[in-house]
């Protein structure tokens, strides 16, 4: 018998005869947007930092990595026209060039989404190359459209479920706040091994944008 | 054989554990410090209670029809893409893994904090087929260091001060003798990049498997877990068969209850939730290229997890989900910490899932090592009855040990054993003294209490006032 089937095979006996109790029914999933308020004052409360501008959120960082998303080139050439140039910034392609990515100071990516009742940004990987550039560097800017809060984790879940699994973004990554420890004596210690900082840059949707 | 499988020397461990001082203060700070955490957390949440009910009942709902969750995760998962192994016992798994990763030779295997991978001895198979497995976790990274298990499910370092810590960095990779937390931290960061840098492969765990969508969810505060399963080429996911939830939404009460049970955060810094293997968004695309294994959880259902099956009380046993709360509130964990418990799961928890994974022939004494007071009950985020389980394992134990259940001779003997020592005696007596009804308190009293009654403590101990009055 393969292990499949004797696994399978024990299981059920053991369980012969058992009634299943019933699975509670799924909790509604509230509908409409998040407050942007209380993502930011959730957020904030484990060390988010919110930014006006590209320029202010990226401080002194020199070598910047981008990911694939378009939002995030069109901030990058807006803030080179501002600054006539980049204001002394090297930007590059972070999802294809890992050596460099390794040694960058910072890495601007987009938020799928933002969750109201934790301060989570969702960063859904079927639609943006944002894992690593979001991971590597020691400081992770994120552009967050204003209209894309969700309320709740459990709308975030709603979000991504799709009835075809294979239609299922391949990873998902909800981020509340940077990177932290507390395994020494429990003194919270941040950028362990992903961003020490993690910087918000609130954007308009893109019709308010272009008008 | 059951690696690492100490618990019939708990008599000696635990004995060890209670005359290192050091150990006993750096757990009371910091499990003091969890609760607080929690007790805040858990007070801004009105609703806690209906989200402890709902999350057993999920748990107790899928547990019954495990046959049906498991195969529809698994048919789910292939279809997305993972392939799957069957491993039905720790040898199985180990081997099935040893076999996917042998390419590594060399280069680093890094994992990310797993109870699973210790249960089945993961790290000691691969050093003996002289692959290089390391922890990526701080906790566990510094226990690794110092060639230790973990002493606790969250915070694997949790028996250790800064200045042991600063000590052993010092020893092991030359650093400065006081360093800071940040500065320890920092120097793990440096060198732990390089391992993920040079890494062949990646092993994780899985917290949550959703049979539904095929998908899993890791949890995690440092990033290693993230780093774990996106640079290497190959991820590895190893799984418990009771990590099964049956829908995606089922996994809103468990973020919202176990970061809040474990640390007393709202939500850990990160979750990801894998559906199949991830596309070639790193540098170097990785799972799913090349012809070798996908991103592949083995459910490595090992030991007796199949006999807990059958009987209710003991199924709820695998509702847990490693959140380190009942450690924190038991006051023996808190005077003899984790390796005491002389395997990988300590505390109630451990009292629990020991003699049921590894026989009651191997545990008998942690049962009735346990406090019954109900605390750990209370703060289960699933309601797991522990105390029950206790009692009813105790009453084996008592069978298996050829005595009547819980008859005198075992609790006496446990009582016997505090009063061996001044030191014990009286720490047992500050005990009973602290409100503790030793009886009621301590496993190993307990059933020698129902039979005599045990003397009530005066207020002031008869040895303190014999110390006056022989002055
Ligand atoms: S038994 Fe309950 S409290 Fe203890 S670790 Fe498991 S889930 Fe947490």
């Amino acid at each position: 018998m393969s292990a499949r089937d004797s696994i399978l095979s024990r299981i059920r006996d053991g369980l012969r005869g058992v009634e299943a109790p019933p699975l509670p029914a799924p909790d509604p999933v509230p509908g409409g947007p998040g407050e942007l308020a209380a993502f930011r004052a959730l957020a904030e409360s484990v060390g988010v930092e919110f930014h006006d501008t590209l320029a202010s959120a990226l401080g002194d960082a020199r070598s910047v990595a981008v990911s694939d998303a378009p939002e995030v080139a069109a901030a990058v050439d807006r803030l080179a026209a501002a600054d006539g140039g980049a204001g002394g910034r090297s930007f590059f392609d972070g999802w294809s060039d890992r050596a460099a990515l390794l040694e960058a100071d910072a890495g601007i990516t987009t938020a799928q989404y933002g969750v109201a009742e934790t301060g989570t940004l969702l960063l859904i990987g079927d639609d943006e190359r944002h894992r690593l550039v979001s991971l590597l560097p020691p400081l992770h800017v994120a552009l967050l459209r204003r209209d894309r809060i969700l309320p709740t984790l459990g709308a975030a879940l709603a979000a991504l479920r799709r009835e075809d699994p294979a239609a299922m973004s391949r990873v998902t990554t909800f981020v509340t706040g940077p990177s932290r420890t507390a395994d020494i004596e429990l003194q919270l210690v941040l950028g362990v091994h992903g961003p020490r900082a993690l910087r918000v840059v609130l954007t308009d949707p893109p019709a308010a944008a272009n008008p | 054989m059951i690696h690492g499988l100490k618990a019939r020397e708990f008599d000696r461990l635990s004995r060890e554990a209670l005359g290192d001082d050091i150990q006993r203060g750096a757990i009371g700070k910091a499990t003091d410090l969890i609760r607080g955490r929690r007790g805040a957390a858990v007070a801004r949440l009105p609703e806690w209670e209906e989200l402890r009910e709902r999350a057993r009942a999920v748990k107790a709902h899928t547990l019954a029809r495990l046959d049906h969750y498991l195969l529809q995760f698994v048919e789910r998962a292939e279809a997305a893409g993972v392939v799957v192994h069957w491993a039905s016992d720790a040898t199985d798994a180990t081997e099935i893994i040893t076999g996917l990763v042998a390419e590594a030779g060399e280069r680093p295997i890094v994992k990310a904090k797993s109870m699973v991978t210790e249960e089945i001895g993961l790290n000691h198979a691969l050093e003996a087929r002289g692959l290089r497995p390391v922890e990526t976790d701080l906790g566990e990274w510094i226990q690794q260091l110092a060639g230790e298990p973990p002493s606790h499910i969250i915070v694997p370092a949790i028996h250790k001060t800064q200045a042991q810590i600063a000590r052993l960095f010092a020893e092991q990779l030359g650093s400065a003798e006081d360093a800071s937390a940040e500065e320890l931290t920092a120097i793990a960061r440096r060198i732990l990049r390089q391992e993920f840098a040079d890494a062949a492969i990646g092993i994780s765990g899985v917290n949550f498997a959703v049979a539904e969508t095929g998908s899993f969810l890791l949890l995690e505060n440092e990033g290693n877990i993230r780093l774990t399963t996106s640079l290497p080429r190959l991820h590895l996911a190893v799984m418990g068969i009771e990590k099964l939830v049956p829908r995606l939404s089922d996994l809103e009460v468990f973020l919202r209850l176990l970061p809040r049970s474990g640390t007393g955060q709202h939500l850990t810094s990160y979750q990801s939730i894998f559906t199949g293997p991830a596309p070639g968004r790193g540098a170097a695309p990785r799972r799913g290229r090349g012809g070798g294994p996908g991103g592949a959880p083995p459910p490595a259902r090992r030991h007796r997890r199949r006999a807990l099956v059958g009987d209710e009380l003991r199924r709820s046993s695998l509702q847990c989900i490693r959140c380190g709360a009942c450690l924190n509130v038991c006051p023996v964990y808190r005077q003899i910490g984790g390796h005491a418990y002389g395997w990988v799961y300590p505390g109630p928890i451990g009292a629990v899932l020991t003699p049921q994974l590894a026989g009651i022939h191997e545990a008998k004494a942690l049962p009735l090592a346990s406090s019954l007071g109900g605390a750990c009950e209370e703060g289960c985020p699933v309601k797991i009855a522990l105390p029950e389980v206790l009692r009813d394992l105790g009453r084996e134990a008592g069978e298996a040990q050829g005595e009547a259940p819980g008859g005198e001779g075992f609790g006496c003997g446990r009582w016997a054993w505090f009063m061996r020592t001044p030191r014990r005696y009286r720490w047992a007596l500050r005990l009973a003294r602290l409100g503790f009804p030793l009886g009621k308190r301590l496993g190993p009293f307990r059933r020698w209490a129902e039979q005599r009654e045990l003397p009530r403590p005066a207020a002031r101990s008869f040895r303190d006032q014999w110390k006056e009055r022989s002055r």
